[in-house]
């Protein structure tokens, strides 16, 4: 289902293929909470998209302009016409940190999840493929990594390379690919002793093409919910890793870094400052995961009836 | 649309809807329900001062201790030979010393000590103690936090190798002269002596206890003086519980008596969140919290709460700026005197100090805080005056080929609000004559490495007094790195403040002392090194029902001046 | 192959993992690019004393011989000295670990319940608005910031209702045996201190508990459903056992054994969560002694943290397999 090449033979090779595939649609139009997910999801992305134009602001004005002439009238102010979300104490206006926040967001999360993905494709597969030395070797360091609790692992890398957005990411990435990997390996393990591998073994086709052509795209279904899933993890790490001293610098238009510094005031009576980032961090990851615990059961054999 | 996915809808919007409606009604109720409070709430816990704050202590043992929070415990368990009373910073009361004299060359001083003082633990307090404290933080030498330079910084020291002191007759600085008389005998006469050992390090510990728990050692910290204490202070310690909390109770041996009012029983919890600890106080659960002064608004006017705003600290914020003659291979422009001048007076500070201090705060008028002996009132302060800043700015341009525009980054440390937002301010202001500054958030340990390796251009700094002397800050910000000064490693350095530096530091004449220091800082205001911003305002937050309570800048909080009523 | 031998196969390999752990961790401390020694002496530290911290802590030697050191160490109960706490790391750890495992017993106690429950609710409703909702509600818990769910339970429970206090451990009880405060506060017989304790462990408890809920409710839901559809559970129906007796007796009882393996999973989301719990209940563990130290670049109280935790996953998921095999007849132990 992942074919780009549409030839006259296409529809007939791959009939059973497309056959599945129109039966996930269904039943995904017809599970009420994925489809949430899959709304509440496009909506984050319009607005990452958008984001220039939906935000009245640049994140970085100070009572809607440059930093000088310094404008302090607005700190701290309530939600209002003027500032939807309030503003924090210097006087940035918080409904465009919000909005443009969601593309950092989306950002760390996708370039994670991607990087991971690619790390735990190639090593999977081969470590599967090969088998041998190779695989136990790359089995064992992934269960070196998988000892770790994510988060105190990713706190760790970060606290080593030092606070910061690019560090965070890396420290992220470190922690997510063995998961990767490890999916991919035991779907190649899987399908390697299928038949029709064995036979295009014996026709001669390379490594390369056989773990290609054969075996990635049957792991695509669980790889992906599990790609679903945690980018909603990652940002959630990402922003308690903020919650640390971890991520980016103050005042950014990051959602962690809204919610961590907004949260001295939240119990003070300055409510919005933690809270409108707090939910947007809610809403964006809790539509990644309806979305992929949606997709989990959609695509789960066992329960595919 | 199906059913079903009408389910699922109103499933999400029902979790988000009761999220938002929860917060709002909070943020609602209160409005309505203060009013109904009762105005003067019981107290709760009369004879225990509860006290929220941040930091746990490091160690408890005098002899290694550097840190506020285990100076406070430290200051309340343990009594050093001299101290101050009440806010008074000008004036050294005798506290384990009823009295003492120096003789003419400030060398050698003779201290007369209170008779009948035990240890909590009943131990006698005397001359040998005395003693044997000195001699223990200097064969120590503090190996974690080096907090004895303090005192080696004019009594002899310890030569760990041959087990022998450095001094002409193999003796330590101390002499015991009967049960109740100690002579001093400095390596050097030093004008900041008694303010000096008024400090946590030079606590008296009891020597027996101390010979059963593992002894001196060179170069060794003592485990168990670091988690247990016998004192001679109004109070002894009940538990640590680290990162938790610490309890102390009244020690019933204290020479002075527990009779008036007192508090017989103090926890200090830790507690890193603000908001947690602003809850407990205006709950009456906490009689104290550490609130930083952007929050204070939080709690001003909360029934029952006090916003008490004692006078000043010795706590200074400074913008230092890098003086070598070339950074990067590249020159340097805040080389030039013009530059940094300029740069002083293109700062608002006033606008500093409303927004980010809440007005809680002073100018700081040069590097000695104001109260502190040596302070000069009628120092020349930058003004804020853009024009000026431009004028020099430009001068400098021309005279030294600079360019149009100069780029400079601002580094401060990751987590400190403050200083993020005066480094926004300060860039604003720079904007104005033509220096763009980038704004960089460092980590604490990465920003002490630029700093040492004077890899930077502008950092925010701050500074907080070991000691009530000129010298434990003049010296650190303006002596040059050869006479081991330049702390912040400026790289400034000029022959003549060095020579008035060192000159002041080993006088033992305070009149004088104070005339050298006026010439040093008229030196250092025309070529500044630093942005002289803000003298913090001490403000302490507390239940209205806690009595007693005064602020020294230079002493930790007493608790045995503390009752509640 | 008997039990025993299983898991002493499985301790023995245990040893590699751990081994590879130190590994991880050291490489970690490895890469710091600031001088550690600086930040340990503090600022107003003179050089002399900077110097000292680097001697003494093999700042200067080669990386084979500083692993040598640390891999000795971590055997021999050396992990390294706190320098924001002044005194060694396995001290603090000893300190700290009790708490965070009272509260992480504590949240899996209030997890696996609930998670359970809510699982079954919505496997036997599958689809109707009880499934949603208990989806949703289960979800909601891996889509919050948990330390932002734990300002709005201060705000409502220690703030507005003044249910429950919003800080600390409570107190110590007259004896400790164990360092879990509670079970110490019940076997010393200290009831004031039990009160005291449970009060104080409850609202950071269900802040934990509610980011690992929806890991139990979707395998329970996943398992329920697949058990549900068995021959037998069919049979039990048709022989008109109540629905009550079905669900709970029959199917609930198959359906375990793969949340029961979640659990394992679920400690780790538990112990990351403890970082961010404990910071803001001022809790005393092992989660605030790491947010203290990367303040200061504490890297050995870093290393030790992470390494203890490490190691207690590892642990628990052992327990977990063994348990595992030990209930699922069909697993053949040693395969």
């Amino acid at each position: 289902m992942t074919e780009v090449e549409v030839t006259g033979g296409f529809r007939k090779a791959h009939e059973s293929q497309i056959k599945e595939f129109k039966y996930t649609l269904y039943l995904m139009r017809r599970s009420p909470l994925t489809m949430t997910g899959l709304i509440m999801l496009l909506f984050v992305v319009i607005v990452a998209i958008f984001a220039p134009w939906i935000a009245p602001y640049h994140p970085t004005y100070i009572g809607g302009q440059q930093y000088w002439p310094y404008d302090s009238s607005q700190m701290l102010s309530p939600p209002s016409l003027q500032h939807l979300f309030g503003t924090d104490d210097m006087g940035h206006d918080l409904f465009s940190m919000v909005v443009y926040g969601s593309r950092e967001a989306l950002y760390i999360g996708f370039i994670v999840v991607i990087v991971a993905m690619l790390i735990g494709i190639t090593l999977g597969a081969y470590s599967g493929y090969v088998g041998g030395w190779v695989d136990e070797a790359i089995m064992r360091v992934c269960d070196m990594f998988f000892a770790f609790p994510g988060l105190v692992l990713a706190m760790a890398i970060t606290a080593a390379l030092g606070p910061g957005l690019q560090n965070v990411m890396y420290a992220l990435m470190v922690v997510w690919w063995p998961g990767y990997t490890r999916i991919i390996r035991g779907q190649v393990l899987s399908v390697k002793e299928n038949q029709y591998i064995e036979a295009a073994r014996a026709v001669g086709l390379s490594r390369f093409k056989i773990i290609w052509k054969h075996v990635i795209p049957n792991s695509i279904p669980p790889i992906l919910v599990q790609a679903t899933m945690d980018l909603g993890n990652v940002i959630l790490t990402a922003a308690g890793l903020a919650f640390l001293g971890l991520g980016a610098a103050a005042y950014t238009a990051d959602w962690g870094v809204m919610v961590s510094q907004g949260r001295a005031w939240l119990l003070a009576g300055y409510w919005w400052w933690s809270t409108f980032p707090g939910l947007a961090i809610f809403i964006t990851v809790l539509a990644f995961n309806l979305f992929g615990d949606g997709l989990r059961d959609i695509l789960d054999p066992r329960l595919r009836r | 649309m199906r059913k079903g996915v009408l389910y699922g809808i109103i499933a999400v919007v029902v979790v988000i809807v009761v999220v938002v409606a929860a917060l709002a009604v909070i943020y609602w109720a209160p409005h309505g329900t203060s009013p109904s409070k009762p105005t003067t709430p019981a107290i709760k816990n009369p004879d225990t001062f509860v006290w929220d704050t941040i930091g746990d202590p490091q160690t408890l043992d005098p002899a290694e201790a550097y840190d506020t929070a285990s100076g406070v415990v430290i200051q309340n368990v343990y009594e050093t030979l001299v101290t101050y009373h009440g806010s008074d910073t000008k004036t050294i009361y005798p506290l384990l010393a009823t009295s003492w004299h120096v003789d003419s060359t400030g060398k050698n001083w003779t201290f007369y000590l209170r008779k009948g003082v035990k240890f909590s633990n009943g131990d006698p307090f005397n001359a040998q103690a005395v003693k044997f404290s000195f001699d223990r933080v200097l064969i120590m030498n503090s190996p974690q936090t080096g907090v004895s330079w303090i005192l080696s910084q004019f009594m002899y020291t310890y030569n760990a190798t041959t087990g022998k002191w450095n001094s002409p007759d193999g003796q330590s600085s101390v002499r015991v002269v009967d049960d109740y008389t100690v002579e001093f005998h400095l390596r050097k006469a030093y004008g900041g002596f008694l303010p000096a050992i008024a400090f946590t390090v030079a606590s008296i510990v009891d020597p027996k206890v101390v010979n059963e728990h593992g002894g001196v050692q060179p170069n060794k910290d003592n485990a168990w003086m670091s988690e247990h204490m016998v004192g001679t202070g109004p109070y002894k310690l009940v538990t640590w519980q680290h990162n938790a909390y610490v309890k102390l109770e009244w020690n019933p041996n204290y020479w002075g008596g527990w009779s008036g009012h007192h508090v017989k029983y103090v926890i200090i919890k830790n507690i890193p969140e603000v908001a947690t600890r602003e809850q407990e106080l205006i709950k009456g659960d906490a009689d104290m919290a550490y609130i930083p002064v952007n929050h204070l608004n939080d709690v001003k006017g909360k029934p029952g709460v006090k916003v008490d705003e004692g006078g000043l600290t010795f706590d200074v914020d400074m913008i230092e700026m890098n003086c070598r003659p070339t950074y990067h291979n590249q020159t340097n422009p805040l080389y030039y005197k013009e530059v940094r001048q300029a740069i002083s007076y293109a700062v608002d500070y006033d606008t500093i100090i409303k927004d980010v201090y809440k007005g809680y705060a002073i100018r700081l008028q040069g590097p000695i805080p104001k109260g502190m002996p040596g302070h000069d009132d009628n120092l020349f302060m930058y003004p804020y005056d853009v024009n000026k800043a431009k004028q020099l700015m430009n001068d400098a341009r021309q005279k030294y080929h600079l360019p149009d525009t100069i780029k400079l980054t601002l580094i401060y440390n990751q987590g400190n609000d403050v200083r993020a937002h005066i480094a926004q301010i300060v860039k604003g202001n720079l904007a104005q004559i033509g220096i763009a500054v980038q704004v960089q958030e460092l980590a604490w340990p990465t920003l002490l490495d630029k700093m040492d390796r004077g890899d930077y251009s502008m950092i925010i700094v701050g500074w907080a007094p070991d000691y009530n002397d000129p010298d434990d800050y003049a010296f650190p910000f303006l002596a040059s790195a050869s006479i081991g000064g330049d702390t912040f490693e400026t790289g400034w350095h000029n022959a003549t403040v060095d020579k008035l530096l060192l000159e002041a530091k080993y006088t033992v004449d305070q009149n004088k002392r104070i005339q050298l220091y006026k010439e040093v800082q008229q030196i250092a205001m025309q070529n500044p090194p630093f942005i002289y911003l803000a003298q913090d305002k001490h403000v302490a937050v507390y239940r209205t029902w806690l009595q007693g309570y005064f602020y020294n800048p230079v002493m930790m909080l007493q608790f045995y001046h503390l009752y509640k009523q | 192959m008997k039990l025993w031998q299983y898991i002493a196969r499985r301790l023995l390999l245990l040893l590699p993992v751990i081994i590879g752990v130190t590994l991880i961790t050291f490489t970690i401390s490895f890469v710091i690019p600031a001088d550690p020694a600086r930040a340990w002496a503090g600022q107003k530290a003179p050089p002399s004393v900077v110097e000292k911290i680097r001697i003494e802590y093999h700042l200067n030697d080669p990386v084979y011989v500083q692993y040598y050191y640390y891999i000795t160490g971590v055997f021999t109960g050396n992990w390294g000295y706190s320098h924001s706490e002044k005194r060694p790391v396995i001290q603090c750890l000893a300190d700290y670990f009790p708490a965070t495992l009272e509260l992480t017993i504590w949240a899996m106690a209030i997890a696996i319940p609930t998670g359970i429950y809510l699982g079954v609710v919505s496997a036997v409703k599958r689809n109707k608005i009880q499934d949603h909702l208990s989806r949703v509600f289960a979800l909601s818990g891996v889509s919050m910031p948990i330390f932002w769910l734990g300002l709005l339970l201060i705000l409502i429970f220690y703030t507005y209702l003044g249910w429950f206090p919003a800080s600390g451990r409570g107190i110590a009880p007259t004896h400790v045996y164990t360092g879990l405060w509670i079970l110490d506060s019940l076997l010393s017989g200290d009831w004031h201190a039990l009160a005291i304790d449970v009060w104080h462990i409850i609202l950071p408890s269900i802040t934990l508990s509610y980011a690992t809920l929806a890991v139990m409710t979707r395998m329970t839901r996943s398992s329920m459903l697949e058990v549900l559809r068995l021959d037998y559970i069919k049979t039990a129906k048709a022989k008109g056992l109540s629905k009550k007796v079905v669900i709970y007796r029959h199917a609930l009882r198959n359906a375990l054994i793969p949340t029961l393996t979640v659990s394992g999973l679920a400690f780790a989301g538990l112990l990351g969560g403890a970082v961010l719990t404990e910071t803001i209940f001022a809790w005393p563990g092992m989660g605030r002694y790491a947010y203290q130290a990367i303040s200061t670049l504490d890297y050995p109280a870093i290393m030790g943290v992470t390494l203890l935790m490490a190691i207690i996953f590892v642990i628990a998921n052992l327990i977990v397999d063994i348990m595992y095999a030990y209930l699922d007849p069909r697993i053949k132990l040693g395969e």
